[in-house]
Formats: C-alpha cells, structure tokens, sequence
C-alpha cells in the first residue's frame, strides 16, 4: 500500500509546514502555480500527473476544487482523496465556513506569500499590468478588476515569514483604496488531510471513478442553510 | 475592413477598432453585422486567454473596447418597436463578486435589442424578486463562477418559484464552472456556455430566430 502526494505548488510553504509538523513522508509531487487562472488546462495538469505516477495504491491531492478544476480526474489503480473545500483559500483558512464569516465581514480578496511569488494572482496581474501598459492603464484595469472589494487580506498561515510581505500587501491596499489586514490561517486540514481520518471533511475516489459533481455535495443538513456544497457544521 | 474590426479586438487596438467601426457604420453595414464581427474579436481574445497568451488584465481591456465600440454605434440598432423589446434582469448571485462574464452577457444582450437589467454582483436572493415584479422581465440570468455559490443560485430560483414567478420568467445560469448538472442541481430552466449561447437561446425561446 503505497501513497503519495500530489500538491499545487502555490501551497508549498503550508504543505511542506504540515509535513514536517505530522512527519508524513510520502513522496510529493508537485504541480507548477499559475494554473489558477486555467481551470482546463490544471486540470489536464493534474490528469497527466496521475497518468505519471503509476503503481500506487493512494494518490493525496492536495488541490482544492478550485473551479471545477479537478472535475473528471481520475485513476484506474489508484484511490485519490482530497479536502472537501472549494479552493485552497478555505483549505489555509482552516474551513470554509472562517472564509464565509471573513467574505460577509467584508468583501476580501485573500493572498498569502504563495499566491504572491507564485501563483498568476492579482499580484502578478498588477506588474505584468505596468510592465506593459504603463500606470495609467493600469489603474483602470485594477479598479475594474477590484471594484467589488473593499479589503485585501494577507492570511498568515505560520509557514512562512511575513516580514517584506505586508510591506507589499500594505502598499497595494493603499494604492487602490482598500482595508489591510492580516488574519491567522490554519494548518488543520492539511495536517489532516496527511494524517487522516479521512471523514467527510475529505473526498475519497475508489480507482476507476470519475471525480463528479455528485461527490462534493454534502447529503442532510438543516433545510435553512440548504444542502450545501463544501459546508460544515 | 470586417475581419479588421475583429483582428484590431484581437489585438486589442482601441483606436483602430474604433476607427473600423466608424467606417463601417459610414458604409452603411448594419450594426448587428458590426456586432457580430465585435463578437468574433472578443472570440480571438478568449482563445488567447485560454492558451494563456493573455492575462487577465487582456481579458478585462478588451471587454471594455468592446463595449466603447457597441456605444459608439449608438442604439440604433435596437431596431423593431418599444412594445416588442424583451428584457432580461441578470446580476452575478449572493456571495460571488465575479462580473467580467455576466458584463459580456450584458452588452451582448442588449446590443442584440434586449432590454437588460443588471443587478450586479453578490445580489441577494430578494433582489431577485423584486426586479422581476418591477420590470415584469421574460428572462432572468444567474452569473456565478464560485462553486460555493451554486447553492446561491439554487436559493434565487427556488424563491422565485416560492414567489410564484416562475411561469413568468425563463431562468437561465451561466458562468466558468457551471454546466447542465449544475442546471439540474439548482433547478434553472436552461444553462448557457457565452454570451452568444444566451443571445441564441432568447430568440428561439421567443420564436424569432
Ligand atoms: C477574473 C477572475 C477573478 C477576478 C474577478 C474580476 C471581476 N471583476 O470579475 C479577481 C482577480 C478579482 C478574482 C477574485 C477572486 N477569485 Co477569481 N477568477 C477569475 C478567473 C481567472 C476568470 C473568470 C472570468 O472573468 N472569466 C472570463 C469570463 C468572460 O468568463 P465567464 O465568467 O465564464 O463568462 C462567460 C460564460 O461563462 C457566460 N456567462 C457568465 N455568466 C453568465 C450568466 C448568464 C445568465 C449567462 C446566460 C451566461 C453567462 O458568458 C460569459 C461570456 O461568454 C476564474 C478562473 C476561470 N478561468 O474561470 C477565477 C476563479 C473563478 N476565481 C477563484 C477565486 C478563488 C477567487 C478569489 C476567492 C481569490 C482570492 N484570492 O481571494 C476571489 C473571489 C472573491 C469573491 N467572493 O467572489 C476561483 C474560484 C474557486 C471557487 N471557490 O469556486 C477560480 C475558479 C480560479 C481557480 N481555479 O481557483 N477572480
């Protein structure tokens, strides 16, 4: 029975954090970052990987669903679990529900230094923006792309070190007028995720299925708050 | 000149693309045909996007051209009379703050003679109603790209049957991750993949097209 990880590179830090901490040590492959923006092409991304990585038992995928980027995946020997959140955003947050609370506090968008350095983020957007289009385009196609949200919020996470990034954050906030702050993460689900139990906070594929839709919605629930996807109470 | 238009889109030349539709207005082409050959510049664009030629920053510009040039041609194109128009009341759902989509869907719609209403982003399921019992619309669009808003979606249309609404309108959903279980999941009456899509769909659910 052998298991091994496959991971978004924009989650290193926290992934390599929770692996020291649980000292798990199965094999991990890693996805390139900037694949966020792509959900197709993450997702033949990810299929290739599997297709690779042949002769094991469990594949842990340490993706969130990320748009439908994971719909369809699927391996015909291996077993393939992953966290039942909608996107590693939830997933470095600790649940969906802390991200939901922070959303309705305020409109947010969230960074963390991996969505900084690696993933094609707002970040990225913003320097390939002036790069080639010089500050005044810029400004107008940031205030387009921001014009619903009112803060941006760096998750500390406790994997990496924040000093030169809320400099960064700080400055971009002020620049476009947003609220600054800094919330804690979580390494929870992570940690779970490689040490298990693998209850209903995780999606669990046997070889030969098909990752679908059906399998990320949560049965039960009270009627008030509908039977929803990636929720828990 | 027409495939010009579409190429100065795709190469998100404001000023020529400008340029090419005031010519092509002045050769008296009709603006639906100027549309469409819009259209087919934003089509370049996505594909660009999609073989991550183009950021997103791209994606945005050329919405933007696009819609200045559908402006700049004026709503003579509207075309048919007042009494004909049929509206469309569309917002992104509740908790999804994406609207670069639900935009497009907007300024296709509308140059393609539809009334639009848009609501917005994150509009609560109330709203929704409200709108449809103030402009008495023949379709409702739901725009989410959130997988978590799904269930958004599903309120809005289950409160708009709760309302009693639901003979009146069409509901349609669209958005990147959603697809015809997501239809089926939120109780929509049909799920669009563009703009185009929905443009189509209007006109043959009314009989014109
Ligand atoms: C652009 C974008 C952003 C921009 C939004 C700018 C804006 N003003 O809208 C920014 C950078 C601000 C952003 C923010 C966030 N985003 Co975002 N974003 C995207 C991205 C890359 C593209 C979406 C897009 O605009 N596509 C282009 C348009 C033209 O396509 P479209 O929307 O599908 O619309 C077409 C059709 O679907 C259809 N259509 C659309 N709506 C409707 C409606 C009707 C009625 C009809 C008929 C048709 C129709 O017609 C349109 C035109 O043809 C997607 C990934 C992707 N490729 O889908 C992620 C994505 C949606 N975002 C994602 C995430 C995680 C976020 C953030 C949480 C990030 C963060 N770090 O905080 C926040 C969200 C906050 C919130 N509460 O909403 C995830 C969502 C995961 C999930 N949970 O489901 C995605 C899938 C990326 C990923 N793979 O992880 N994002």
């Amino acid at each position: 029975m052998s298991t091994v990880i496959l991971a978004c590179r924009t989650i290193a830090d926290e992934l390599n954090r929770a692996i020291k901490v649980t000292r798990v040590d199965y094999p991990v492959f890693w996805v390139e970052s900037g694949l966020h923006n792509y959900p197709d092409n993450l997702r033949r991304r990810i299929q290739d990987e599997i297709d690779r990585i042949g002769n094991v038992s469990c594949i842990i995928l340490v993706f969130g669903y990320c748009g439908n980027s994971l719909l369809g995946l699927k391996s015909n020997e291996a077993r393939l679990v992953f966290p039942r959140v909608d996107d590693c955003i939830s997933l470095l947050l600790g649940s969906f529900q802390t991200r939901q609370t922070l959303s309705r506090e305020m409109t947010s968008y969230f960074l963390t230094r991996g969505w900084i350095d690696y993933e094609s983020s707002l970040w990225k957007e913003y320097d390939h923006c002036v790069k080639r289009y010089g500050p005044e385009k810029t400004w107008k196609i940031m205030k387009i792309m921001l014009n619903h949200y009112k803060r941006l919020v760096l998750i500390d996470t406790g994997a990496y070190d924040l000093d030169g990034y809320l400099e960064k954050t700080g400055a971009f906030a002020q620049t476009f007028g947003l609220k600054h702050q800094v919330v804690p993460g979580s390494l929870r689900l992570l940690e779970k995720l490689l040490r298990g139990p693998w209850d209903e906070e995780f999606v669990i594929i046997e070889p030969g299925e098909e990752i679908g839709l059906e399998h990320l919605l949560l049965e039960g629930g009270d009627e008030e708050e509908s039977q929803v996807l990636f929720r828990f109470r | 000149m027409k495939v010009e238009v579409a190429r100065a889109l795709g190469d998100l030349d404001e000023q020529k693309v400008l340029a090419g539709v005031y010519v092509l207005k002045e050769q008296g082409i009709s603006p639906l045909e100027i549309v469409a050959q819009l259209q087919a510049g934003m089509e370049v664009v996505g594909k660009k996007y999609e073989n991550e030629e183009y950021f997103l920053s791209e994606l945005i510009m050329s919405a933007d051209i696009f819609k200045t040039a559908v402006d700049s041609l004026g709503d003579a194109f509207i075309g048919g009379n007042v009494e004909t128009i049929r509206t469309l009341v569309i917002g992104t759902v509740s908790g999804d703050l994406h609207d670069i989509g639900k935009n497009i869907v907007t300024t296709v719609m509308s140059c393609n003679g539809f009334r639009v209403y848009d609501l917005g982003v994150d509009v609560p399921v109330e709203q929704f109603v409200d709108a449809i019992r103030e402009h008495n619309p023949e379709f409702v669009g739901l725009s989410c790209l959130l997988t978590t808003a799904f269930d958004s979606m599903k309120k809005t249309v289950e409160e708009i049957q709760r309302a009693g609404l639901q003979d009146r309108v069409k509901i349609l959903i669209g958005g990147g991750p959603v697809d015809e279980s997501v239809r089926k999941y939120v109780g929509a009456d049909y799920y669009c993949k563009n703009a185009q899509d929905a443009v189509d769909l209007c006109r043959r659910l009314l009989g014109v097209c």
